[in-house]
């Protein structure tokens, strides 16, 4: 493998990750065009390597958000099975698709969450259900949680409600991550913190903490067509895993704001490159 | 939930272990340049079968099927959890997505 390459995909991953995480959006979405549009790598490739960065990026910060009590795992757990049971449809989709398929959908997809970002992305907390209402059933019951969130300097108790909402939701956010490579947050922690009261905070680490499961069940599926280019995944997930470390240290010092428009921005080019690659008429 | 903790352990080992081996192949690969790792994807199958040949591929191949493992594992580890805890239902939830992880990694195999 040339070396340029190796080093092209290095610093491809580490600007993905490292934007990702200033963003919320966890690298997917721009790993798959850069790898697309950048390296030559085909798309369904490009989405292996991008699932596997998922992994990387999930299971890395998983172990410090399950340590201190922000990433609520029994939340996670009732929501898994539904978002692993849409990834595994999403995997298995994809690999009927013809890779100028897959990409057009992905630029489309791009798009769709370029608008969310625009408008405001995940939204404010909207956790303040009093932990004194009786929680609905006994799973309920069982994802109350607390943490100690510094930012605010207290601790906060929540009841998440709406679980069978979250269900559904989680299986579309699986879906899309099975078919495009992408971990799913952007679609999972609005629905977490608007629909059924989990802080922002939380809503992120559970969503972070059930994303690295998602993107293995897809993966395995990927990998078993033979859709993994080892090298190029090795590289891109080396760079996305560092990227994301820094920004994770970089995001509360960066206005995320005006960042999310300019980003936004960048999004609908890049979908249009994809688009354009799609349908013959970009010359990479 | 004083048992959460190994499963941080499981997964702070897991992605760095699958660190050190991508490390170790990219470096390699580096200093003795293999195009055919780049151009052809790779198997499952066939990376089990090369995980002892420590060339630049299997290196690689050893540190991304750690890092797929490395979730199924994390299952596993709260299934135990939840199973000492003695709480049936999310016992069967894990049960569940362990289940759709194994029907993944037998869609993978075939």
């Amino acid at each position: 493998m040339d070396i340029g390459l190796i080093l092209l995909l290095l610093v491809s991953g580490v600007a993905a990750g490292l934007f990702g995480a200033i963003l919320g959006l966890g690298g997917g979405i721009l790993v798959v065009p850069i790898l697309v549009l950048a390296a030559g790598v085909p798309m369904h490739s490009a989405v292996a390597s991008s699932l596997l960065c998922v992994i990387a990026t999930s299971s890395g910060a998983a172990w410090k958000n399950i340590a201190n009590g922000v990433a609520n795992v029994r939340l996670g757990v009732s929501l898994e099975f539904w978002t692993v049971l849409g990834a595994v449809i999403g995997g298995l989709v994809a690999g009927f698709l013809t890779g100028s398929t897959l990409m057009t959908l992905f630029s489309i997809a791009m798009v769709g969450i370029a608008i969310v970002m625009a408008r405001g992305g995940k939204g404010e907390d909207h956790f303040l259900v009093p932990p004194s209402v009786a929680p609905a059933n006994q799973l309920e019951a069982k994802v109350q949680s607390t943490f100690f969130d510094p930012g605010l300097g207290q601790t906060l108790h929540y009841q998440p409600r709406r679980l069978p909402l979250a269900m559904g939701i989680s299986s579309f956010a699986g879906l899309l991550s099975g078919l495009f490579g992408i971990g799913g947050g952007l679609i999972k922690v609005p629905a977490l913190v608007q629909l059924c009261g989990v802080p922002i905070k939380a809503a992120a680490a559970t969503s972070n903490f059930m994303i690295g499961v998602t993107g293995a069940a897809s993966a395995l599926i990927y990998y078993g067509r033979g859709e993994v280019a080892p090298l190029a995944a090795a590289a891109t997930v080396l760079g996305v895993f560092a990227g994301s470390r820094a920004g994770a240290s970089l995001a509360g010092r960066i206005g995320s704001h005006h960042t999310r428009r300019v980003f936004a921005i960048v999004l609908v080019l890049i979908a249009v490159q994809m688009f354009m690659k799609a349908r013959g008429w970009w010359l990479s | 939930m004083s048992r959460i903790p190994l499963v941080s352990w499981v997964l702070r080992i897991g992605v760095l272990t699958s660190a050190a081996f991508l490390i170790a192949g990219l470096i390699d690969a580096i200093l003795s340049p293999d195009p055919a790792a780049w151009i052809s994807p790779a198997s499952l199958v066939a990376d089990l079968r090369g995980l002892l040949r420590l060339n630049t591929v299997s290196l690689v191949h050893t540190g991304l099927v750690i890092l797929l493992l490395t979730p199924i594992l994390r299952v596993i580890a709260l299934l135990f959890q939840f199973g000492r805890e003695r709480d049936r239902a999310f016992v069967l939830m894990s049960l569940g997505v362990l289940f759709l992880l194994t029907l993944s990694t037998w869609l993978s195999l075939r």
